[in-house]
């Protein structure tokens, strides 16, 4: 288990509140839900812009702009650098979907 | 695929400030898993835009040259429709999941497949092909 220095006066304060060891487990554990929420809802909007513009979820639009050449027509015309939402489209799902596994393992523990 | 280091970014960053103009620095969201760095400037009368981005997939990467809003070049390895078509021809559903580096011609009319590209690379395609000279 790691030893981590914080400093006197906050030691002082949380040991006021508790046990200093169960106190600063939970006050990292609320920490760890608040970073883990500020993630996921950075991603869903990132996500919902995405499907906003495009007018379907990324599972179809990846598989339609691979498979359906009049679909890839009809966005590159809309917008010629398409790729570059795609990719970021892709990356903050699995952002999304990252901290959600993160902040379930927490809330489990 | 290991993931690069901040100081790759900041390296990849510097290097575009000394060739292009008008050099905008728009984000490097960094994670210990996945990566965004995206960064546009400008030459004469082209905008330059730069991305890419880290992830399970790989390096993903969209490098393009704009002139009033058309694609005048642009070199990405999103595997789209056309890409995967002229690399695997009727079995390329077979290779969904695969990247593949391209380059789009003006307008996107055309498309050729390429090798994969990196940031020096392409600004060295474009001193090569756009006459772009840094400090000129």
């Amino acid at each position: 288990m790691p030893a981590v220095v914080v400093a006197n006066e906050w030691v002082e304060t949380a040991r006021l509140f508790g046990d200093l060891e169960n106190v600063i487990t939970d006050a990292l554990r609320h920490y760890s839900i608040e970073q883990c929420q500020q993630r996921i809802n950075q991603a869903v909007a990132q996500v919902t812009s995405y499907k906003q513009q495009y007018h379907c979820d990324y599972e179809y639009f990846h598989r339609a702009m691979q498979t359906d050449e009049s679909f890839l027509t009809q966005i590159e015309a809309q917008n010629p650098l398409w790729e570059e939402d795609a990719m970021e489209w892709e990356y903050w799902l699995e952002e999304q979907q990252v901290w959600l596994n993160r902040l379930g393992d927490i809330l489990r523990r | 695929m290991a993931q690069p280091t901040r100081r790759y970014f900041t390296t990849l960053t510097e290097l575009v400030q000394q060739t292009l103009c008008q050099v905008s620095f728009h984000r490097l969201h960094f994670n210990p898993d996945r990566v965004i760095w995206e960064v546009h400037g400008s030459w004469e009368r082209f905008d330059i835009r730069l991305k890419e981005i880290f992830d399970r997939s790989g390096r993903m990467y969209s490098y393009y040259v704009i002139e009033e809003g058309q694609v005048v070049v642009g070199f990405d390895n999103y595997p789209d429709h056309r890409a995967l078509r002229q690399k695997y021809g009727r079995s390329f559903t077979t290779h969904l999941s695969e990247l593949i580096p391209h380059q789009h011609g003006a307008h996107k009319i055309t498309l050729e497949l390429t090798a994969e590209l990196s940031v020096t690379a392409f600004l060295d395609y474009l001193r090569e092909k756009l006459s772009i000279n840094p400090g000129e």
